[in-house]
This record gives structure tokens, C-alpha cells and sequence, in this order.
């Protein structure tokens, strides 16, 4: 059986489920015809790219201008402009520079070696810390700490692990109840 | 009251009302309205209800405390654990499932921080000079 994809259909916003994996399909809701392929960006950018796959801004690679629109984006480069918006996941590696107000996504993983800072309250659905992670964080649903991380700040949220070998030095307000 | 192991258990059914200072291992499966300070590990049974501070080497809390927790290892808490109170400790484990509300100063590694990762600085070298005039976009 092939598996099935969750589909963020980038003109509309409407959120459906396809089988398998073709070049492109059309949504469910709109008709656009929406780009399924995941893209490897690895020099300088100034174009927009827009799909339902997953985006990789290599290290090495600038984001100058334009946009980014994919499901999941791993943040390994430079970002100097422009904007990022993943559907889904955004993740920071050790290599990525960043303005974090560029960068948007519903939830959040911090690579091993990541050393990251967010002005301002942020919210995500999920957050996920290999690296090093200070800011001030509302996350509706869980917060995990891997072995290697560090999470600084403040921190709201319905579910809170962390791993043997993980740091967290903040205030915090974890209650499972709140997310009933 | 000890088991065996030397451990010293506060049963479900006993309410202390003071300090609590022990050398060796102790468990409390009851209630304390004090501090409980123990040169050894400790282990708050699922039922149990403390207001007060701890001293110890090392916790697992699987019930409610309302107030600090200073461990010189690890607290360890578990999914039932409900802790109001702020914490410290060389090593830190939580399950999903937690209530915690307080602070936390946990640093297994007590290294320095190093510089955030965000926004461009001037101090970094500039993007090669060979202008590819729109970037490449790799399909996979």
C-alpha cells in the first residue's frame, strides 16, 4: 500500500491526503495544479520556490530574496532575505544564520550543535532541541530535549520530556491539563 | 521503618510535620509538611504530598511537591510528578505527563554559551563573488 502524505496546498491552505509520491497533483479543493518535488537549494538565491515537498537551503547557500514555501525546511545556510514558510517543520542546523523573523513553521527542531536565540514570544506545535535554544516559547503540544541540548527562556507548554544529558535552564509552566 | 536495603519508608498512611534529615536512602509514600533533607537518594512514592524544600544526592518524584528540589545528581521525574517549586541538579530526566511550574537550572554539560546563530553579522566573511543570478534549485 502506498503511504499516504499529508498535503498543505500552498494557494488555498487546504490540508488533505494523497497516496504515493508523483511530480505534481492537484488540490482537492482549488484544482491548482501544486508541486510535489523536494528541492536542494545550494548557492545563491534571489527566486521563490513554492511546493508541497521538503526544502533543504544547504550550508553554503544564501537566501537572498523570494520566498520559500515547502512542507518541512532544514535551514542550513544563510538566510539574508526573503522569507521561509514550512507547512510543517522548520529545522535549524549548526551552520544556518538566520533573522528569525523570516523564518515561520509550525513546529520547530534545533539541530545537534545549533546554537539559536528568538526575540519575542514565539508559538509552535511541537519543538524539538538537539542544539542550544533560548527564547520565550508557547507549544501547544509537546517540548522534548534530547540528550546534547539545552533549552534557555521561558517555556509554556502541555508536555515537557527531556532526555538523560539534557540542560534546561528556564522558567517554566508545563501542565497536561491545559492542553484539554 | 527500613526494608532490607536500608531504605527508610515513610508509608502512605503516615503524615510528618518537620524536618526530615536522613544519611541514607529514603522513600515517602505519605505526607510531610517540612523539609526533607537526605545525604543519599530519595524516591517520592506516586501518592505522595510534600510542602517543603529538598536536600538530596539524588530524587525520583513520582507525586506532588510544593517546593524547591536541590539534588547534587539527578532528578528524575516521572509521569505522574506534579512540581510547583524551582529546580536544580547536575542531571535532569522528565517523562510526558509532567506538571511543572517553576524554574529550572540544569546544565549537564556547564559550558558557556556560545554566540546565536540568528542574522547576518558583519563580522562574517561575504557570499562568494561568482553571482549565479537566481540561485539553483536541486530536484531530488
Amino acid at each position: 500500500m502506498p503511504t499516504k502524505n499529508e498535503i498543505h496546498c500552498y494557494e488555498c491552505g487546504y490540508i488533505f491526503q494523497s497516496a504515493g509520491k508523483p511530480q505534481t497533483l492537484r488540490c482537492h479543493k482549488c484544482k491548482n495544479v501544486l508541486d510535489q518535488a523536494d528541492y536542494t537549494i545550494d548557492a545563491e538565491c534571489t527566486d521563490s520556490l513554492r511546493t508541497t515537498g521538503n526544502i533543504k537551503l544547504a550550508a553554503g547557500a544564501v537566501l537572498k530574496a523570494g520566498s520559500l514555501v515547502g512542507r518541512d525546511i532544514v535551514i542550513a545556510g544563510r538566510v539574508e532575505g526573503g522569507t521561509v514558510k514550512a507547512q510543517r517543520r522548520i529545522e535549524i542546523q549548526a551552520s544556518a544564520v538566520f533573522d528569525q523573523d523570516l523564518l515561520s513553521g509550525q513546529d520547530l527542531t534545533i539541530g545537534p550543535g545549533a546554537v539559536c536565540r528568538f526575540r519575542g514570544k514565539r508559538l509552535f506545535r511541537s519543538v524539538e532541541i538537539a542544539g542550544e535554544l533560548d527564547a520565550h516559547l508557547a507549544v501547544s503540544g509537546s517540548i522534548a530535549v534530547k540528550a546534547g541540548g539545552h533549552l534557555k527562556g521561558r517555556i509554556e507548554g502541555a508536555h515537557l520530556t527531556v532526555e538523560e544529558g539534557g540542560g534546561l535552564t528556564a522558567e517554566l509552566e508545563i501542565s497536561p491539563a491545559s492542553s484539554k | 521503618m527500613a526494608n532490607e536495603n536500608g531504605q527508610t519508608i515513610i508509608s502512605a498512611d503516615v503524615q510528618i510535620t518537620g524536618t526530615i534529615k536522613s544519611n541514607g536512602p529514603i522513600r515517602i509514600d505519605g505526607k510531610l509538611e517540612g523539609d526533607l533533607i537526605c545525604a543519599a537518594d530519595a524516591v517520592i512514592g506516586r501518592n505522595a504530598v510534600i510542602k517543603g524544600g529538598l536536600q538530596v544526592n539524588s530524587v525520583v518524584v513520582e507525586g506532588m511537591i510544593q517546593g524547591n528540589i536541590s539534588a547534587k545528581d539527578k532528578i528524575d521525574m516521572k509521569s505522574t510528578a506534579k512540581v510547583h517549586g524551582d529546580i536544580a541538579a547536575k542531571r535532569l530526566a522528565v517523562e510526558d505527563g509532567v506538571t511543572f511550574i517553576g524554574r529550572s537550572e540544569v546544565n549537564p554539560t556547564g559550558a558557556v554559551a556560545g554566540a546565536p546563530a540568528q542574522a547576518p553579522a558583519a563580522s562574517q566573511e561575504p557570499p562568494a563573488a561568482d553571482n549565479k543570478g537566481g540561485g539553483m534549485f536541486g530536484r531530488r
